[in-house]
């Protein structure tokens, strides 16, 4: 059975105790009214008196005072009787129809602004902190309002302090990310310029011996900047996903044979899958999970790399026998510019699941320190 | 016209109220037996109140106190409005002798010691109206009402259409004038 709403029972029970109460108390009035009134109907003294009415001309008129008197109070006393079980009946149903008129009334201005509490409390658990009430209603609604209005006013006001406090953080980290990164290719660049410019000064003769070394150093550190605004690049623009049917297991075949000539990686992929997914982000996502596996494992790397069908899904891991992952870092090796290798920037894994997400993939990763890590993607396949 | 619909409501929120939270009987009265009749120069109405009078009364005419009965008609034509009749039934108790007097408009009066006579005759209306019979097709409607009633010896005035549950009794019907019988 349906549960009654809360309205529904106050009402009931409003109507029990108050209506009730008043219909037994009416009921006792009306028990005594009848009463009264069978008692009247007995008394009957005009016969008697009128008897009496010979004795003597005083005495006859004496009687029929009596008499007047008496029968005028007894139809008296039965129209008041009359009109008072009228009006007691009349007034309860007055009562009942108005009290409850003013319950539904109250109970409905009660109930409306809860309402528009509730619709504003789901706003603001949806991030909407400038939702605003009218102060309007009973002084306790409005009271309640006000507090209302307060606490979003003041929630607004942390998330702004927050979204401010967290910029200038990200900036601070980039800055000191960007000056640390852009600091390391430049000391070479420097050092070889001095060092040409040295040779030039004191001889010149020789500097040709210099200066494809220091022309390397140069191209190579210029290299490493192009790569590190190219990261970064890339993160930032990882938005829009340009969907497209896509053969994981082709795909991974042609990333993994780049990397067979160095390193020995397993292929376990099962095949006649597909999935809809950016094909430059996928490509993005194994070059980036591939080269971290490589990166964890410092000596004879053992790679594997499995695609294998469950229920709806493609399921994809990559498996290194590298040093793990601590605890710790599981939970933040997606945050922006975390890492633990002393090269990168730390914007790898953040970008791997910023493209993983708005591929609509899962990703979960379960890692050892010292057994290795296994990266997981799980994307739904599509039919041709 | 807003007094009689005022009434109206009135009487039946009244009539819900006894239904609901009393054992009040009172009375319901009822105009029955409504007939309109016509000769040359007169029309005839004639109506019974029933269940009237039954409750309460006997006492309230036994005070000595005359007691009015009042039935008012109200006369409308095809071609216009021709006025209302007021007719009175009187009933008024001598202590002294113990004999009611049934006084009616335009008949000799009534006296009689029996209450059941007297509850019958002041339940009864007969009436004649002259009428033009240019009036033509003539609707007659009749209500049945009480005064306030004056107690003397206890210098208070009290409502007698309490005991009617504040309702009004009516009937109407109509009559066509100029076909002769």
């Amino acid at each position: 059975m349906r549960k009654l709403s809360l309205r529904l029972r106050i009402f009931i029970l409003f109507f029990t105790v108050s209506v009730g109460g008043l219909v037994v108390l009416n009921n006792v009035f009306q028990d005594k009214h009848n009463n009264i009134h069978d008692a009247l109907s007995k008394m009957e003294l005009s016969s008697s008196l009128r008897e009496i009415r010979q004795a003597s001309r005083e005495d006859s008129l004496k009687a029929q005072s009596l008499m007047r008197i008496y029968s005028e109070g007894k139809a008296a006393v039965n129209i008041a009787l009359s009109e008072s079980r009228i009006m007691t009946s009349l007034v309860l149903l007055i009562i009942i129809v108005l009290s409850t008129a003013i319950f539904l009334i109250v109970i409905s201005r009660i109930n409306k602004p809860l309402k528009e509490l509730k619709n504003a409390t789901d706003q603001i658990r949806q991030g909407n902190f400038s939702v605003h009430l009218s102060e309007k209603g009973m002084p306790e609604i409005r009271e309640l309002k006000s507090s209302f209005n307060f606490m979003s006013c003041e929630l607004e006001a942390v998330q702004t302090r927050l979204l401010i406090a967290e910029k200038e953080m990200i900036w601070k980290d980039l800055s000191r990310i960007l000056a640390h990164e852009i600091k390391n290719p430049l000391t070479p660049i420097q050092l070889a310029i001095q060092r040409l410019d040295e040779r030039l000064q004191t001889d010149p003769d020789t500097v040709n011996d210099i200066l494809k070394e220091s022309l390397s150093i140069i191209a190579q550190e210029v290299e490493n900047l192009r790569l590190l605004a190219q990261d970064f690049s890339q993160y930032a623009r990882a938005n829009q996903p340009a969907l497209e049917l896509l053969d994981p297991a082709e795909a991974l075949s042609e990333i993994v044979n780049s990397y067979l000539s160095n390193y020995e990686i397993k292929l376990d992929l099962a095949e006649n899958l597909l999935i809809r997914f950016d094909k430059t982000h996928f490509y993005q996502i194994i070059t980036n999970v591939l080269q971290n596996a490589i990166d964890a494992c410092e000596e004879n790397p053992k790679i594997e790399v499995k695609l294998y069908k469950e229920r709806s899904y493609a399921v994809l891991s990559i498996i290194d026998n590298g040093k793990g992952i601590a605890e710790e870092d599981l939970k933040r090796i997606f945050e922006p510019y975390f890492s633990r290798k002393t090269k990168g920037t730390g914007l790898g894994l953040a970008l791997v699941k910023k493209l993983a997400d708005v591929n609509h993939s899962i990703i979960r990763v379960k890692s050892s320190p010292g057994e290795g890590s296994n990266f997981t993607f799980i994307i739904e396949e599509k039919s041709p | 016209m807003f007094d009689a619909l005022g009434s109206k409501v009135f009487s039946t929120v009244v009539a819900l109220s006894m239904l609901l939270f009393s054992s009040f009987k009172g009375n319901d009265p009822a105009i029955s037996q409504f007939q309109l009749s016509k000769t040359d120069s007169y029309l005839y109405v004639k109506a019974q109140l029933s269940t009237a009078f039954e409750n309460d009364f006997p006492s309230i005419f036994a005070s000595g106190v005359p007691v009015n009965i009042h039935y008012d008609l109200d006369l409308r034509g095809a071609n216009g409005y021709h006025g209302k009749r007021r007719v009175t039934n009187r009933i008024s108790y001598d202590l002294a002798t113990g004999i009611y007097e049934i006084r009616k408009e335009g008949l000799p009066s009534i006296y009689s010691k029996s209450i059941s006579e007297v509850l019958h005759e002041a339940a009864h209306l007969e009436v004649a109206i002259p009428y033009n019979r240019e009036w033509g097709e003539l609707k007659v409607k009749l209500s049945a009402s009480l005064p306030k009633v004056y107690f003397k010896e206890l210098g208070k005035q009290m409502d007698l259409m309490v005991l009617w549950k504040y309702k009004k009794p009516g009937a109407s019907g109509s009559i066509d004038l100029r076909r002769l019988d």
